[in-house]
């Protein structure tokens, strides 16, 4: 558990050799488009888990925005904070660390 | 789709060649009417791809060709198709635009691209336009198609957004994550505020379901894994479970999404600690609450906060926030370091090379400011000095003498910190002085919603325009509290809590309501900066607290709600103590060594049932001593007292004549005396006729009086006895056992157990003998009668059964019994003479005493020669005390109570009077005091220490046992025979 680490920009949460291994399964264009690693988009410090599986159809997934990603773990919230070089790609990116409320 | 469209193709293609077009409506109207000339061509082209157009749009579509093409050419091709009319029907363009000025727009722009056009084309497009053109002159024909073409387009553009779909789809499976544009346009158009998306009843069904606390998380990862099996093995029928999820904040349950009931009990058939019997559907508006990011008692951090390191040699202590990292996954720290320079560092013993041993949490060394000069002394190869006040030693920054260190944040506590006094004196400023503005910030923050005002509260107001005025709460909310100010008469205005703190004064009683401290109370001695300084009731110690964590109180007592006062605790294996004074959290104790001790609350194991005690002991006669009985000393100061608890070697005892150590002592059993057993104080009834030795004396013997209070084990324990009643009347045996009134007897005939009212056996000596009842036994204190004694002799013991063995003046013992004696005083003889018939002659000698009970001292006097004897003893002993001497007469006199009885032989015992017969003091013998008047035989006499028959083992006797001891004692005896 205590490997386990939570992507910033979607929520998924892996073990932190798969990331480092293949990086974010939803993400991971954009990280390199960005030419970050995964490892730096992602956050030991997460809570919240939501085993997803079927995100197309669940109101939880659209809620927590990972609709449109693939089935597996998420984290409801993750702390930490995007490089900039990810955020300045993503304008309308909101973050996951439970700092933004509407 | 494709069905509905080979049908709509066919309708097309039959209507076309059947019905006549008549109705003119629609924008293709002008195009069908005016191109004709042109259409004419296309539609023998096309009249040949009609039925290969059918086909295309029926298996074609979807499969061969790119959907999304598709859709572009369908869009391209109704455009060009229009424009291509309006390039045709230029001339004629006034017509058309009556009919359909909406065509016209793009038809002026467009321009001819008609051979491309028919490449592009999607052939279903232009077939349903080419069949409309070839049916031009049939106006009903023609609105019938319109509306086809309609039909056909909307289904067109259904059609190819669901093959977009697919192929995004396909995309993804073959490109996987490596498309950014996919997550962005995600990100970008699918970015909605949450408002829309609040769940309804229909949208979201996510039940609540217990689990073991604790297992949440592996719970939902198992689920999920559970879910990718099931579907993989169940193909096409899949439960419907949506998502699982768990919550930190809700312990002891998992959500699970799923529209069913039934489905999660299938689901979660045959997973481990969770409870699918306990779910329940959570409200439709409670669901974003639940999954909302953050928690409402998260505290952010922030420069200046303060935190508890979890991890390391740090770990528990207090750090300062000093940086946060552009992640916020990290932070610097100020922490105050714990060093020990080296000093426990192992040497190599080869290289004579030093290696730092790792500390670890359970040796660290005390917290304390870096110290540079101790840092150059003991370890200086490891010492850099940066500038005045910072330096880096062991690869770590030092600033000011802090550890400047970069922590995790998931190693970090950031709620409910309570940052004690002496904690944030560390990180006071260079003076010395807690900075307390900081303190009170941080404080404030993390406890803003916990310190709590009550209604009626001083306070007083720190910040805003009313800053330093005071007032009274008057209503508490979560953040907002009115309060009203003391002097105006305004209403009551609103302040945060923040910017309030409580009010008091010295004098105040006050008990702290959270932190380390919680539930200590004591009066306020001081009030400096929102500190308040009281002395605590418990521990007598001066404590500083902050003043929102106090609370005005009345109670002035603080117990813990696990230990109270005369509770026997264990406070290790061994080690066994009552409690003697109970506080919160700091207990007295009184160890089982009489030892008082102050120890805390954790240090206390557990406390003992003595309810459920059934440690029992003896006391210096044997008798039964158990938790609950009332006991005495038999030495010292005589405490008596009721025994709390009993310990093999020692019993703890209250008493509730003592003030000290709450009236708990610790003495060794042995030392004490049972004086009345819990059980026998609350069965027996205390008859105080009985009791009186003025009543008693009138009746007769008191010999009943002292029975009731019996002690420890039955008399009839282990007797030999025959039963009296039916059944095995006549038989022998032997009382194994005895409960309330039934004895069990084993007898010797068989080997049985009977069990018989005690009252129905009649008690033996082992030796044979006559039998006696069970009341006799008792009266006898369970000395059975000797088989060749007179029974006389049984009278001794029972005088030492009333407590006061023959001749003690033991003013406590026999204190009752003084009356008594004073009614008997002088009377003795008269007495006798009422009892034992032959009493008298043996008192006869009697007339001696007789003598003493008239002028009968002369008697005595009369053997003056004695009497000094005696005198002398008297001096000597106190115990003779010349008439007090005779106060033992009065135990004779006790003495006819024996005969009372109802033992005549007593008297010819004293009858005996005779020499012999106090010889025969072998009577008194019986009482190993017999020897002593066997003293009246002189050898006999010296030998036996006498003073033991009539010392009674009584120590108090011990005065007359050296009386008869004393060979003078002899001439005496000498007396008594004189006596006679």
């Amino acid at each position: 558990m205590s490997s386990d680490r939570a992507c910033m920009l979607c929520g998924i949460v892996q073990s932190t050799s798969e990331f480092t291994r293949d990086g974010c399964p939803n993400c991971q264009g954009i990280f390199e488009e960005a030419s970050v690693s995964a490892i730096e988009c992602t956050s030991p410090s997460f809570e919240g888990l939501v085993g997803m599986c079927k995100p197309t159809k669940s109101w939880v997934a659209k809620w927590i925005s990972v609709d449109q990603y693939v089935p597996g773990m998420y984290a409801i919230k993750v702390d930490g904070r995007l490089p900039a070089e990810v955020v300045d790609l993503l304008p309308h990116y909101k973050p996951r660390d439970g700092t933004q409320n509407d | 789709m494709s069905e509905r469209e080979v049908t709509l193709t066919t309708e097309e293609q039959r209507e076309d060649s059947s019905i006549p077009e008549e109705s003119e409506s629609g924008f293709l109207d002008g195009r069908s009417e005016n191109k004709r000339p042109r259409d004419y061509e296309e539609e023998e082209e096309d009249g040949e791809d009609q039925e290969v157009a059918a086909e295309g749009a029926n298996a074609g579509k979807s499969d061969d060709r790119n959907p999304q093409e598709a859709s572009n050419e369908d869009e391209d091709g109704e455009s060009e198709d229009e424009d291509e009319e309006s390039d045709d029907d230029s001339p004629r363009k006034k017509q058309r635009r009556e009919r359909n000025r909406f065509l016209d727009i793009e038809a002026e722009v467009s321009d001819d691209d008609e051979e491309e056009e028919d490449e592009e084309d999607s052939e279903l497009v232009r077939e349903g336009f080419i069949t409309h053109g070839d049916d031009e002159e049939e106006e009903v024909q023609r609105a019938k198609d319109d509306r086809l073409h309609r039909q056909l387009d909307q289904n067109l553009q259904k059609s190819s957004e669901e093959d977009a779909q697919k192929l995004a789809k396909e995309l993804r499976e073959r490109y996987g994550r490596s498309s950014s544009k996919q997550y962005r346009a995600a990100a970008q158009d699918g970015y909605v505020t949450q408002r829309f998306m609040l769940p309804s009843v229909d949208t979201a069904t996510i039940w609540g379901v217990r689990c073991r606390p604790g297992k949440e998380k592996d719970l939902v990862k198992k689920l999920l894994k559970k879910k990718f099996n099931l579907d993989k093995s169940m193909g096409s029928k899949k439960l419907k479970i949506l998502s699982i999820f768990q919550r930190d904040s809700f312990s002891g349950r998992i959500y699970i999404e799923a529209p069913k009931q039934s489905v999660i009990e299938k689901f979660c058939n045959g997973v481990p600690d969770i409870y699918v019997n306990q779910k329940l559907l959570i409200p439709v508006q409670e669901l974003p609450l639940l999954l909302k990011p953050s928690k409402s008692d998260d505290v952010r951090l922030e420069p200046g906060s303060y935190v508890r390191i979890k991890r390391g040699i740090y770990k528990g202590d207090l750090a300062v926030v000093e940086q946060i990292s552009d992640n916020n996954l990290e932070c610097m720290l100020k922490v105050v370091p714990r060093l020990d320079y080296g000093k426990n560092d192992e040497v190599d013993p080869d290289t004579k090379q030093k290696k730092a041993k790792r500390a670890t949490f359970s040796q660290r060394p005390p917290p304390q400011l870096f110290n540079p000069t101790m840092a150059l002394r003991m370890d200086q190869a490891n010492l850099y000095k940066r500038d005045e006040k910072h330096f880096t030693y062991r690869n770590e920054d030092y600033i000011d003498g802090y550890l400047i260190k970069v922590f995790k944040i998931q190693y970090l506590k950031s709620k409910n910190i309570h940052p004690a006094v002496e904690e944030l004196a560390r990180f006071g400023s260079k003076d010395g002085a807690v900075d307390l503005t900081t303190i009170s910030q941080t404080i404030k923050k993390a406890q803003a919603s916990r310190a709590m005002f009550q209604p009626g509260d001083r306070v007083e107001i720190l910040s805003g325009e009313q800053r330093g005025s005071k007032g009274i709460v008057i209503r508490t909310s979560t953040d907002i509290i009115s309060v009203k100010l003391i002097g105006f008469n305004a209403k009551p205005l609103g302040f945060l809590i923040s910017s309030l703190r409580k009010i008091f004064e010295p004098g105040d009683h006050v008990s702290v309501m959270s932190g380390d401290h919680q539930g200590d109370a004591g009066l306020v001695l001081s009030v400096k900066n929102g500190q308040v300084t009281f002395v605590s009731d418990q521990t007598r110690e001066n404590l500083t607290i902050s003043a929102n964590n106090l609370t005005k109180s009345m109670d002035s007592t603080p117990t813990s709600g696990e230990y109270a006062l005369h509770d026997i605790v264990e406070l290790s294996a061994k080690n066994v103590a009552c409690v003697i004074q109970a506080g919160h959290d700091i207990f007295k104790v009184l160890d089982d060594s009489g030892k008082v001790s102050t120890v805390t609350k954790g240090s206390i194991l557990k406390k003992i049932n003595t309810s459920r005690s059934r440690i029992a002991s003896v006391d210096g006669s044997g008798k039964e001593i158990k938790i609950g009985d009332t006991v005495v000393e038999k030495l010292g100061a005589r405490r008596e007292g009721q025994v709390l608890y009993v310990q093999s070697h020692q019993i703890f005892i209250v008493s509730k004549k003592i003030v000290e150590n709450a009236g708990v002592f610790v003495v060794n059993p042995i030392n004490v005396e049972a004086v009345a057993s819990k059980d026998n104080l609350i069965a027996s009834k205390l008859d105080l006729s009985k009791m009186n030795p003025e009543i008693a004396a009138k009746m007769g013997p008191p010999s009943q009086s002292a029975q009731p209070i019996r002690v420890g084990r039955d008399m009839a324990l282990n007797k030999t006895v025959r039963v009296c009643s039916a059944g095995y009347k006549g038989q022998l045996g032997i009382v194994k056992d005895v409960n309330g009134d039934l004895a069990t007897v084993e007898l010797h005939s068989k080997n049985k157990h009977i069990t018989v009212d005690k009252h129905k056996l009649m008690y033996f000596n082992h030796e044979g003998g006559d039998g006696i009842s069970y009341d006799e036994l008792v009266s006898r204190r369970g000395r059975m009668p000797h088989a060749r004694m007179g029974p006389s002799y049984v009278s001794a013991p029972r005088n030492m059964a009333t407590g006061t063995p023959v001749g003690t003046v033991a003013p406590n013992l026999s204190g009752n019994m003084t009356p008594g004696w004073n009614s008997f005083d002088g009377g003795k003889t008269p007495a006798l003479g009422s009892h034992g018939a032959g009493g008298t002659s043996a008192w006869g000698g009697a007339s001696t005493w007789g003598g003493q009970g008239g002028g009968g001292t002369s008697t005595w006097g009369g053997q003056a020669g004695n009497a000094s004897t005696w005198g002398g003893q008297t001096g000597a002993t106190s115990t003779w005390g010349g008439a007090s001497a005779w106060g033992n007469k009065s135990n004779w006199g006790g003495a006819s109570t024996w005969t009372s009885g109802g033992e005549p032989g007593a008297t010819s015992t004293w009858g005996g009077g005779d020499k012999s017969a106090y010889g025969g003091a072998s009577t008194w013998g019986n009482q190993g005091g017999a020897s002593a008047w066997g003293g009246g035989n002189k050898s006999h006499h010296r030998q036996d220490g006498t003073g033991y028959a009539w010392g009674a083992a009584n120590n108090t006797n011990q005065g007359n046992r050296s009386t008869w001891g004393d060979p003078s004692a002899n001439g005496s005896g000498s007396t008594w025979g004189a006596n006679r």
